[in-house]
């Protein structure tokens, strides 16, 4: 079966891996953190699960003492035998006679009841009672069925228990890599954030992990029971007899071989599914996001084209898989059927005759050769299996791995408050991990205590990754800032954030109440103080409009707000932490010139003697500032008071005279 | 009904492959007979040649089951073959059909309607009922035939010991009605406390900003830890108690199989029955046994499957608005000349947005919109577009009602940016040309030099091949803007149509995109709505918009020139503070 090659090109190509590359240090590690914690429970679960196994062969030899011993089914004696098959002979040589009819001597032979005809209108062939039942057949028969339903009874319950186990080691496991995961997740740096989408950190907290647990304790447990089903089934077709082992163990090569061949036409359709898969589930939901630009274009019919064209790769490589399994599947339980079925059963029915082995020791046989399959199936899958494990295990190392960009130091000390002299950036230069430009080169800027820095410029000239170094969100490439002569990377991480307050151009809002968004710095506020930061942001007034006031739901299940709004909550929230250091980044540009002259107001008021550094566009918010830093291509192109700036007639001046005229 | 209806619209996809599906149903059937004569092989072998020592029936039945894994091996690949082959090939034709049908439905359904929810709809049902239709109804099928055999035989063999079978049955019934309650419960409960967790998580991962600026990374782990553990707790409670049905169902199955053998085994000592017929009546039993476990997990499938159809029906009844007319002209490249005549229009009954909306423009002319937020600026362009068709009233281009063009050559003589930059994840030229697939590389660039974009595309690793939203390539709100811009320009519209298309940028840059623009504006039609006083002065006529009417209407000196007018007013405000935008709140 070849793959379809010919759509391809419409696609993006998958991405191959070294797979296998320290695959034993990863699976080591995982199971070393995460499993061996659990190591009773989880030999208990496999020693059950083990005896579960072998229960089956105890069930199939119970089942042969009632065919030998009770029962007593065998083939009648060598006479009857070889008068039988002499009659089969002269049968034979008179034609064709269909084989039911049978030697009539054999019917008249055995002296029983006769019996009436019953089932499917077939009278009874009564067996041969040349061996005798023993004597207390019933109640041996009755003693077997107590035994046979006591195990399967046992192992039920027994089986219970280890689910139950097997449940609270998988709850414990998930909770404990869940855990450690969204810890790390946190604690990565906003760079890492910003070039790995929500969507996909989301995936691998919940999605990965599940599959981590699930596949690992599962493998190990069951590939511990599967082991143990075929080391004690082997043995026991070679006691019962040599020759039917040898048989059923023939047909097995080439039963896994089967498979073999099949498997890797089915890994890498697989891969090629759902590598379309995920081109078509970004395809369509980036399409439909955008829909209002394909229908302003006419473009609809193009992209009904592409959609065909991923879909028609997907298809194929579906009918790929669906075809080479479908093969695989069918010629291994053909194989399988032939194997149990035919080859056992049949030689085994031809030792029974030949008086070599007993019915029950042969079916007996049959069952332990039949429950072989799928085990060894498994067991010789085992690396693909643990390949697919190790997709999600290596993702989620990958994250655990990621080292912590800022982190605090070891004799961090904490944030020199109140400040006393300012800050100042000392050689500051970042690049964009991965991007070829600096965004901000040698930068050197001073800001005493209590004063407030306006930092102006056209857009991406790194106003808003100024602001973020501030606020140690990303680690600068060369330079310093320094608090007070502390440098920044020197202060408690923990102490730094409590201290400053950053609003961000977008505000973010967290599904919660207006309450609890406003205090989301600082959650022990008095609703007094909250009230206060809200008129302070001019939103309280709007706030008084909503049905339940400082109640209202927002986010998914509540209202939405409008980006001035959203705006307006994001900067009461940071006053609300009244905080050494505020920073804002343009965060007034959705509102209206009336709403944001009274912000600017109320923040002269309650900001005075604190220090800023405030992103603006607006002259309004500028001539506020005791200075103004004006970035171009990364570099401080002018510096100085507002009346300096002005005075000297370039970007501040122009911008001047273009809002004022 | 509506619904009974459209579910038939979806069968009706399987339509070209109803001879596919008629041949596996037949290779079902004989699969089925296939796979109930191994019991009766078995029964012959152990009571005719073992225990009657018939040897000469030996080899006949050796033969047939030999052949028997043969002949269901074959029908068993034709089937799965034929099913494959007609599964995926519906599925694929639902989902095109269904997102052709997207694609076609008005700006109000997208308003409603989340993408994820739309994503999950075309790809996640679709699938369910792809699988449903082509692979399970077999299974139920099969089933049938298989159950009707089994009981057929089982009563054919020995009627007592049938009827305990059927109370077997009766106890897995039992089972089943009385667990499947609570399954749900749980399983319910469970997936809620996961959605809760993972919106946490994805609003935690959105709003990083917030988190680490307050410091809040350890509060939210504890939250994270909180969610964690109850979602946990409830998919423990909720595999416990699916596993106490397991076992129930295994115990049953288990407990009626050895009751029968063994039952059987007591009337071959009392000599009612045969060995054999006991080892084919305890294989029959099991394979009336297996439909009626895997019911429980059919009916399961049966209730998503209807679910899923009732969502994509949902999708494939709503009707596209925008309704192309019969006979509509394809146009070429219009002139640009626009009228409206008194158009009203209202997304609601009875909040009218636009109210007798009177506009001639000529082609070539600018034109700028502004007025408070919702004053109905964005609304009249979309009705130009036709995102939206008038409540009364009409709108022609070059003298021709835009309802009698058709839809996609009307499209096409616009080039539009909008406040928020929609762009696509393939390469910038891509992007560029998205409106016009046959520009020319030049012709890109010619645009993206109007946008001003040139210079920093070219200093990008890849230059215009480089990928959007790949990693290390940021954009700023700005330079998508501009990108966006320059769309529009290399569109070659006949009527270009800014919606806000500047607010991210710096005055400078504004201003040296004006610049350029006045140069491709020369013979076309522009709309530019905007907020900034500064990006509109230069227009051939100013539109000042109030509660959905024209309000004041001209030249920046002309309507200066009004002693108390709204926009001089604006202006005021603006020459002091820098905007103009008017809070409607």
């Amino acid at each position: 079966m070849r793959p379809h090659y010919r759509n391809y090109p419409f696609r993006p190509p998958r991405r191959q891996h070294d797979a296998q590359a320290g695959a034993l240090a990863l699976f080591g590690r995982f199971l070393r953190v995460y499993v061996w914690p659990h190591r009773r429970a989880v030999a208990l679960c496999a020693t059950l699960v083990c005896l579960e196994a072998c229960s089956v062969y105890v069930l199939a030899w119970l089942t042969q003492v009632v065919v030998d011993d009770v029962l007593v089914v065998s083939p009648p004696p060598t006479a009857a035998y070889s008068s039988a098959r002499a009659a089969v002979a002269t049968v034979r040589v008179a034609g064709r006679q269909p084989a039911e009819s049978g030697p009539p001597r054999l019917r008249d032979a055995p002296a029983g009841r006769e019996r009436p005809a019953i089932g499917l209108g077939r009278r009874i062939d009564q067996g041969w009672s040349h061996t005798p039942r023993p004597a207390g057949a019933a109640g041996i028969l009755l003693a077997i069925f107590l035994a046979y339903t006591g195990t399967i009874a046992g192992i039920n319950l027994l089986m219970r228990f280890a689910a139950r186990v097997r449940i609270r080691t998988g709850q414990a496991i998930t909770g404990h890599l869940r855990e450690d995961i969204h810890r790390k997740i946190m604690l990565l740096s906003l760079s890492y954030h910003n070039t790995h989408t929500a969507g996909r950190l989301l995936s691998r907290v919940l999605w990965d992990v599940n599959a981590v647990q699930d596949q690992m304790l599962n493998t190990l447990i069951n590939y511990i029971s599967q082991v143990v089903m075929v080391l004690v089934g082997v043995v026991i077709l070679f006691a019962v007899d040599w020759r039917l082992a040898c048989l059923a163990l023939a047909v097995m090569p080439f039963y896994v071989l089967v498979f073999k061949k099949g498997r890797p036409a089915i890994l890498e359709s697989g891969h090629e599914m759902s590598q379309s898969n995920s081109c078509l589930y970004g395809l369509v939901s980036q399409k439909l996001d955008a829909v209002r630009a394909v229908q302003a274009y006419g473009r609809q019919p193009h992209e009904r084209l592409a959609f065909h064209r991923i879909s028609a790769v997907y298809l194929r490589d579906c009918l790929w898989q669906a075809r080479t399994s479908a093969w695989m599947n069918r010629l291994g339980e053909m194989l399988s059927a032939l194997g149990t079925n035919g080859a056992v059963f049949l030689t085994g029915t031809w030792l029974v005759l030949d008086g070599q082995l007993t019915l029950g020791q042969m079916l007996f046989a049959q069952g332990a050769a039949a429950s072989l399959f799928g085990p060894v199936l498994q067991i010789s899958f085992l690396n693909v299996t643990l390949t697919n494990l190790l997709v999600s295990l290596r993702r989620l190392a990958d994250i655990l791995d990621e080292p912590l960009e800022i982190d605090d130091r070891p004799n961090a000390v904490p944030f020199p408050a109140p400040v006393r002299h300012g800050l100042s950036l000392r050689h500051l230069s970042f690049r964009f991990p991965g991007s070829g430009e600096p965004v901000l080169h040698d930068i050197n800027l001073d800001v005493p205590a209590g004063g407030w820095l306006c930092v102006m410029g056209a857009s991406g000239t790194g106003k808003t990754t100024l602001l973020h170094l501030l606020a140690r969100l990303h680690e600068p490439e060369a330079g310093e800032i320094l608090v007070d002569g502390v440098p920044l990377s020197n202060i408690r991480l923990e102490s730094l954030r409590h201290h400053l307050a950053l609003v961000p151009q977008e505000a973010r809002i967290f599904s919660g109440s207006v309450r609890d968004n406003i205090c989301y710095g600082s959650p022990d506020a008095s609703p007094a103080q909250i009230m206060a930061a809200a008129r302070a942001a001019e939103f309280h007034d709007f706030i008084l409009t909503l049905k339940v006031q400082y109640e209202t739901l927002l986010g998914e299940k509540g209202i939405s707000l409008s980006g001035g709004q959203k705006q307006r909550l994001s900067l009461a929230r940071a006053l609300l932490t009244d905080p050494e250091l505020l920073l804002l980044d343009d965060c007034t540009s959705a509102l209206d010139a009336e709403t944001e002259g009274k912000i600017q107001e109320t923040l002269a008021r309650i900001m005075a003697g604190k220090t800023a550094v405030i992103v603006s566009q607006r002259i309004s918010m500028a001539r506020r500032c005791h200075r103004i830093a004006v970035l171009q291509d990364g570099t401080v192109a002018e510096y100085g008071t507002p009346a300096e700036l002005l005075a000297r007639g370039g970007f501040y001046a122009r911008l001047h005279a273009q809002q004022t005229e | 009904m509506a619904g009974e209806r459209l579910t038939w619209h979806i069968v009706g996809f399987l339509k070209p492959y109803r001879w596919v599906m008629a041949g596996a149903v037949v290779v079902t059937m004989l699969l089925t007979v296939l796979a109930m004569l191994p019991p009766l092989l078995m029964r012959a072998v152990i009571d005719r040649v073992v225990g009657a020592g018939d040897r000469a029936s030996f080899w006949p039945l050796a033969l047939c089951m030999v052949a028997v894994p043969v002949l269901a091996a074959v029908c068993s690949l034709l089937q799965s073959l034929g099913l494959a082959y007609a599964g995926w090939r519906f599925l694929m034709d639902v989902r095109v059909g269904l997102y052709q049908h997207l694609l076609g439905l008005s700006m109000r359904f997208f308003g409603k309607h989340s993408t994820g929810m739309l994503v999950n709809r075309l790809m996640g049902d679709s699938s369910t009922v792809g699988n449903m239709l082509s692979q399970q109804s077999l299974t139920v099928i099969s089933d049938v035939i298989c159950s009707g055999f089994a009981v057929a035989a089982t009563f054919a063999i020995n009627w007592r010991m049938a009827l305990i079978l059927v109370a077997v049955v009766v106890l897995f019934a039992g089972n089943w009605k009385l667990n499947i309650g609570q399954l749900r419960r749980v399983g319910r409960s469970y997936w809620q406390s996961f959605d809760r967790l993972s919106g946490g998580i994805q609003n935690r991962l959105s709003a990083n900003l917030a988190v680490k600026t307050f410091g809040a990374e350890q509060r939210e782990q504890r939250v994270f830890e909180g969610q964690s553990a109850t979602a946990l707790e409830l998919l423990s409670n909720a595999n416990t108690t699916s596993n106490t049905f397991w076992m129930n169902t295994s115990l049953i199955q288990n407990l009626g199989r050895s009751v029968i053998f063994f039952l059987g085994c007591a009337l071959v000592l009392r000599g009612d029955m045969t060995y054999g017929d006991v080892v084919a009546f305890t294989a029959y039993a099991m394979q009336l046994l297996w439909p009626a476990i895997r019911f429980s997990e059919m009916a399961r499938q049966i209730q998503d499957f209807r679910v899923a159809i009732e969502r994509i029906s949902e999708i494939l009844a709503e009707q596209p608005e925008i309704a192309a007319k019969p006979g509509a002209l394809p146009v070429g490249r219009l002139k640009g000349g626009v009228r409206f005549e008194n158009v009203h229009f209202h997304y609601e009954p009875g909040r009218p947005v636009i109210r007798g909306f009177d506009l001639e423009v000529a082609p070539g002319e600018t034109v700028a919109l502004i007025g408070p937020t919702g004053c109905g600026k964005s609304t009249i362009l979309t009705l130009l577009m036709r995102f939206y068709d008038t409540s009364s009233g009409e709108i022609r281009l070059d003298g021709l009602p835009v309802q009698d063009l058709e839809l996609d050559s009307l499209r096409r003589q616009f080039g539009i940016v909008l406040q928020d930059p929609l762009l696509f994840n393939v390469s910038i030229a891509d992007n560029l040309r998205y409106a016009r697939p046959g520009a020319t590389r030049a012709d890109l660039e010619a645009a993206a030099r109007v946008a001003e974009i040139h210079d920093f595309i070219m200093s990008l690793p890849d230059g215009y091949d480089t990928v959007i939203g790949s990693e290390g390539i940021q954009l700023s709100t700005g330079q998508k803007q501009r990108i966006t811009i320059a769309r529009a320009v290399a569109a070659d519209p006949a009527i270009l149509i800014m919606d806000e298309a500047t607010s991210a940028l710096d005055s400078e840059s504004e201003h040296a995109i004006q610049l350029a623009m006045q140069r491709v504006l020369k013979g076309r039609t522009a709309f530019i709505v905007a907020h900034r006083l500064s990006t509109i002065r230069n227009a051939d006529r100013i539109i000042v918009l109030k509660g959905g009417v024209i309000s004041e209407m001209g030249r920046h000196e002309e309507l200066m020139a009004l002693p108390d007018g709204h926009y001089r007013m604006l202006y005021d405000r603006f020459m002091s503070k820098g905007v103009i935008e008017e809070d409607p709140a």
